[in-house]
């Protein structure tokens, strides 16, 4: 087999397991937009998609440089480098945003938002205010878009908050709003870095953790932790943000039109795709031996009770943003009795 | 020969047509026709040209005449792995890497072709596994973790020194449409099942292929997360060996190092050095490696073009002054 033996050697020459190299042809005015999501995912696509967009609309007087796969650090390195000059934007998450504007967090209140549609809705609601806290920190924002909720996945299948309070509970420091309303329920929750989660959980440093379906799967927590408990604690979303120094080279005229491609190929491309990896992720876990559990009405009300505890905890010290959280309630008591939900 | 002879000798090979069973007949040609075709030191025609564009137009019609061939002998193994290998090679060489070096504002045709080559890599994929259950009946439900199916450590066991070829092209194929679409989760989960089978092959036969096992593996230990198995010191060994193994030299080696290790790392210097080492080689001087090399060479001309789009972080784009 000549030709295998030889093209062997090709293949290895130009097969990259995860890492897409890609080259952007310079324009007169580029942005460098850091995303932590490899080239080849649903996330990297949505990025190339709205430069595509943006050089058609402008003549190929605008563009991004996409620097895709972390190349370009952790969220904090890039909100570094971007305050610096050396990068001009960023897709960023919860984590990411929260740490340019804290009332972003407030979305991921634990059982605050219940479904998609709240979601939506509440997104909807408060475009311009989310625009304008990042604004008040010198951005301006391409866009948001739901990123998928987290939920509870453990060792045992016994899903009571009395239950589940004994277990040591892995959570990310960076999700302050999880983190600490856990701890203001009087939980056990362990800080691990996500690198450690699969050592952690094999070494027994803890046995549930609250992570979204796409990680549980990608990184194989699931066989170690093959409980999940059916109910959406949190959301959590994405949003693109490019610093307003920047921005402000960008041409007037085109600046609306690229920010609503920008919002609309989200809306249209990232929406659905992140419905449908959080729904094919759960299929797979679940054909591969996760015992997915739905809650009944009496455990969703439990959880809801256990939960209001420490949100109403963390309000009271400050570990929550009290205005954000009272605007999300008033949005969602309106559209509770609008009927739409 | 006068005139009778001349009918004659056709006329018997009709005959023998009408006396042997048709299908038959066809098995003992297609037979010699596919070992021919999978035979070691068949064919350097391919590998052996200076010309990428003409092996990659002549790839698809080579592809599909072997799969008609193995169609009528399934059960050629050889001719099986070569028929999966050509569809990886052709996925990978002309169809997603062409694709890799379109302007980014042909994102649909960028998008069509990654499409595309995993497309191909699964139909790979689904040709060679059934080579692999050829070896071992088992090979799909323990691979798949299916309840009460043999462990896949102890399947593994079962393929030899022969099946090397045929494991490695399965994980190639496995990985590079893995590579194409990241979070489609059937890939991903499968994953460590792929490496272990790379693993199994380099346990088998360390040095196979002239190292083609180290390559996949420096790749791997380069581009995984450290939580996934990813390994700068398990990469720079493959590396190391693969040099060896080229006496020093070695086109694929020194590309997927600049790749996979100097890029990320953002050293322009160690690049630069790598894609010049690259175009200081002569494709003639190993004609097993002439296309690896040209298809090297273009792309450290592509990369050293483009050099300041690489390398992001030392650079002011114009209009960001």
């Amino acid at each position: 087999m000549k030709i295998a033996s030889s093209f062997t050697k090709a293949l290895s020459l130009v097969f990259m397991i995860f890492i897409g190299v890609s080259t952007p042809t310079l324009g007169a005015q580029t942005l460098k937009v850091a995303s932590l999501a490899p080239e080849n995912s649903e996330y990297g696509k949505v990025l190339n998609r709205i430069n595509a967009e943006w050089i058609k609309l402008s003549g190929g007087k605008v563009r991004m440089q996409i620097i895709h796969n972390g190349a370009a650090g952790g969220e904090e390195e890039v909100q570094r480098r971007i305050r610096q000059g050396t990068i001009q934007g960023g897709l960023f998450t919860s984590m990411g945003l929260a740490k340019i504007s804290l009332p972003v967090l407030s979305l991921s209140t634990p059982l605050l938002i219940r479904n998609d549609l709240e979601l939506k809705n509440v997104l909807h609601v408060l475009e311009k205010e989310l625009d304008q806290y990042f604004q008040k920190e010198g951005f301006v924002s391409l866009g948001f878009a739901r990123g998928g909720w987290v939920y509870l996945f453990s060792k045992t299948n016994n899903w009571n908050p009395e239950d589940v309070r004994q277990r040591k509970i892995a959570a990310n420091t960076s999700d302050k709003a999880m983190f600490g309303t856990f701890e203001a329920m009087g939980y056990r929750p362990i800080s691990v870095a996500i690198p450690d989660y699969l050592n952690g959980l094999s070494s027994g440093l803890f046995d549930t953790m609250i992570v979204s379906p796409l990680a549980a799967l990608q990184f194989q927590w699931f066989d170690k932790a093959n409980q999940m408990l059916d109910l959406k604690v949190a959301p959590f979303i994405g949003g693109i943000l490019v610093d307003e120094r920047a921005w402000n080279r960008v041409p007037g005229d085109l600046r609306p039109k690229l920010i609503q491609a920008a919002r609309t190929v989200l809306s249209l491309e990232l929406d659905p795709a992140v419905d449908r990896l959080e729904s094919t992720s759960i299929q797979k876990m679940v054909e591969n031996r996760l015992n997915k559990t739905t809650p009944t009405p009496q455990l969703t009300a439990a959880w809801a009770a256990e939960f209001q505890v420490g949100v109403d905890k963390m309000l009271a010290t400050g570990g929550l943003d009290a205005p954000s959280v009272e605007r999300i309630r008033t949005i969602l008591k309106d559209f509770r009795t609008s009927g739409e939900n | 020969m006068n005139i009778h002879q001349g009918f004659f000798f056709p006329f018997l090979i009709i005959l023998g047509g009408l006396l042997l069973p048709s299908c038959a007949l066809d098995k003992i040609a297609t037979r010699a026709l596919a070992d021919t075709l999978s035979a070691p030191g068949s064919n350097t025609v391919f590998t052996g040209d200076d010309d990428p564009q003409l092996v990659g137009d002549s790839l698809p019609f080579t592809i599909k005449m072997y799969e008609s061939i193995l169609a009528s002998q399934p059960d050629h193994r050889p001719l099986r792995t070569t028929v999966g290998s050509l569809y990886v090679m052709y996925a990978n060489a002309f169809v997603a890497t062409p694709a890799q070096f379109l302007p980014e504002e042909n994102f649909e045709e960028k998008d069509r072709a990654k499409i595309r080559a995993k497309n191909l890599y699964l139909r790979a994929g689904n040709i060679l596994k059934l080579g692999l259950s050829q070896v071992n009946p088992q090979f799909e439900a323990s691979f798949s973790g299916y309840e009460g199916a043999l462990s896949f450590e102890r399947l593994l066991d079962t393929y030899k020194k022969e099946d090397v070829s045929t494991l490695y092209w399965y994980a190639a194929a496995w990985l590079s449409a893995a590579s194409l679409d990241v979070l489609d989760g059937t890939l991903s989960l499968r994953i460590p099942q792929v490496k272990a089978m790379v693993d199994r092959a380099f346990a088998l036969d360390p040095d196979w292929q002239g190292g083609a096992l180290h390559s996949f593996l420096m790749i791997y230990y380069s581009s995984m997360p450290e939580m996934l198995g990813g390994s700068a010191q398990k990469a720079l060994f493959h590396y190391d060996a693969l040099l060896r193994l080229g006496k020093g030299a070695s086109a694929d080696a020194w590309m997927a190092r600049a790749e996979t290790w100097a890029l990320p790392r953002q050293d322009k210097t160690g690049f630069v050095d790598f894609m010049n080492k690259i175009l200081s080689l002569d494709p003639q001087s190993n004609k097993d490696q002439t296309l690896v090399t040209v298809l090297a060479q273009n792309k450290a001309k592509y990369y050293l073009k483009n050099l300041e789009l690489l390398f992001w972080s030392d650079v002011i784009l114009e209009g960001n002054e």
